[in-house]
């Protein structure tokens, strides 16, 4: 399909080798288009972290191919990926991982910065923009360890997002969060997706937020059991 | 031939000397000296008499001479005072004494008397003639490849300080090694130092590291921000270093001192020295850093975060 954003054909992923090889992919089928909010479900140990990391091309499949736009991520070398990461995947994960040495603003500029090397004005009005998208322009210039963990989740959104990525991964983003930030996280990502077309992967643990998807992808013991579409 | 010493590469001074025996006679004081003629101009840039001068000025000329403390005191004068000048040629003269130095040797002080090249020619009968001719160098552990140079080229007799001073020169070079040696180690275990607090510090930052990585940071980028930082590691302790040590050596020039005030040696601090340190600083801590970046860049993003 030619709007594809991501296609995966067969991909399968081992760890360890001869008789303690243990493969916890097998065989994935998948394809996300553009502009799709889908969630990524499944008990613990069923390979949603892995397959994410693969998607986000922090790890590599044992078998399968894996394209991104069109492009077989298995002709690319590491320099080769590690652009390609950086230009069209933003992450979000459970836990923020923000750098404690920086400001809010600072840390949403981070990815432009390893992208251009030295920072300007162009930046940090990009980075402002996007503080002020997720509500946080009164705390830009505070240290992000004095900032509430619904604040700091929502400087690793507007950090995932500093570069326009056509795909954000989320692995579990809500899920150090009470209720009530949670709800805030998952509806800034919802506005993203819809004003900007921001393909959204989240993996999550909570079927409510789950069920508020366009998509529920259902991975149990590394197969994909479910795969539905609503609205 | 002086010219001609004054020319080759590496000589800086050349100092014409005649000496030989005399008497010095006052009233009924009678003393055997040693009288050296020289050109004082050239010859302060050798011996530093002019420091030396504990009573009147160091003014050497056809009436003036310099005399030691201990003779000033056997022949009962001082400064202004006038005394007699005999040799075994019968030369005579009578001289002013224009100043009393101290070279901090008893012997010195008894027996010699500075007076003007001409006059000792005079006195000595050796008209035009001069006995020796002290020279400095610029390097001076290249002293005695000069002198071997100026007798191959001269037929003169020329003996380097290092010939004439072998055993001293052997401990010199002994000390320099030792030096070197100690160099060494000192250099190799602050790279050992800066070393193991980058490892460290790659440990710390493994999180971090794995999330610039998953943001698209280059592992070249990531092993330039930890050389960057070996290299300002080394820098900064190098200015720390000579901030400390050109402190010390002031504090030891103003505290080690002879009785007569002058340095009990001379230090020489020089400035290229420090930019030589801090490059070198620089270049270790890079050198340093190599270990822990590699570590950096290539550690696993996916393993970085999540552990």
């Amino acid at each position: 399909m030619a709007d594809d954003l991501l296609r995966l054909e067969g991909v399968a992923k081992s760890y360890g080798s001869g008789i303690v090889e243990t493969e916890v992919l097998h065989g994935i089928d998948l394809d996300l288009r553009q502009g799709e909010f889908a969630a990524l479900i499944g008990p613990s140990g069923s390979g949603k972290s892995t397959l994410l990391n693969l998607i986000g091309l922090l790890d590599q499949p044992s078998a399968g191919k894996l394209f991104i736009q069109g492009q077989d991520t298995a002709l690319l070398n590491e320099a080769a990926l590690t652009r390609l990461r950086g230009l069209s995947i933003g992450f979000v994960f459970q836990h923020h991982y923000l750098i404690a040495e920086f400001t809010a603003l600072e840390n949403v500029m981070m990815p432009l910065l390893v992208a251009r090397g030295r920072p300007d004005e162009d930046m940090r009005r990009r980075a402002a923009e996007l503080l002020d998208k997720v509500g946080l322009s009164k705390w830009a210039d505070n240290r992000v360890t004095n900032i509430s963990g619904g604040q700091q989740q929502r400087v690793a959104i507007a950090r995932a997002l500093a570069m326009n990525p056509p795909l954000v991964l989320a692995d579990e983003p809500t899920g150090n969060l009470d209720t009530k930030s949670a709800d805030g996280v998952f509806e800034l990502m919802r506005q993203v997706n819809v004003a900007n077309r921001t393909t959204f992967l989240i993996v999550t643990h909570d079927p409510r937020l789950a069920q508020r998807c366009d998509r529920i992808i259902e991975l149990v013991d590394g197969k994909i059991v479910a795969d539905s579409r609503s609205g | 031939m002086r010219g001609e010493l004054q020319r080759m590469p590496g000589v800086t001074t050349v100092s014409p000397m005649t000496s030989g025996p005399a008497f010095a006679v006052r009233g009924d004081a009678n003393k055997s000296i040693t009288l050296v003629g020289v050109e004082p101009e050239e010859y302060v840039k050798i011996v530093a008499l002019n420091e030396k001068i504990v009573a009147g000025t160091l003014r050497i000329t056809a009436s003036d001479a310099v005399i030691g403390t201990e003779l000033a005191k056997d022949l009962g004068a001082a400064v202004g005072d006038k005394f007699r000048v005999t040799t075994a040629s019968e030369g005579s003269d009578t001289l002013n004494i224009s100043g009393i130095f101290d070279l901090g040797n008893k012997g010195v002080n008894q027996r010699n008397v500075y007076v003007n090249l001409r006059t000792a020619q005079t006195l000595l009968d050796l008209v035009g003639g001069v006995s020796s001719m002290d020279v400095t160098v610029t390097d001076i552990f290249q002293a005695e490849r000069i002198a071997q140079q100026i007798t191959a080229e001269t037929g003169l007799v020329a003996d380097s300080w290092i010939k004439t001073n072998a055993q001293f020169f052997t401990a010199l070079a002994a000390q320099s090694f030792s030096n070197t040696v100690i160099r060494i180690f000192v250099g190799l275990s602050a790279a050992f130092g800066i070393a193991s607090v980058l490892v460290v510090s790659v440990v710390q930052k493994s999180k971090e590291i794995g999330i610039l990585r998953a943001m698209g940071t280059s592992r070249a980028q990531i092993m330039r921000v930890f050389l960057i930082q070996g290299g300002l590691v080394g820098l900064t302790g190098s200015f720390i270093g000579s901030a400390l040590g050109g402190g010390f050596l002031a504090g030891w020039g103003l505290v080690a001192r002879n009785a007569d005030g002058t340095q009990l040696f001379a230090i020489e601090m020089d400035y290229r020295l420090f930019l030589w340190a801090a490059a070198v600083a620089t270049l270790v801590g890079i050198l340093a850093a190599v270990f822990p970046a590699r570590r950096a860049s290539r550690l696993d993003p996916v393993v970085a975060i999540r552990g």
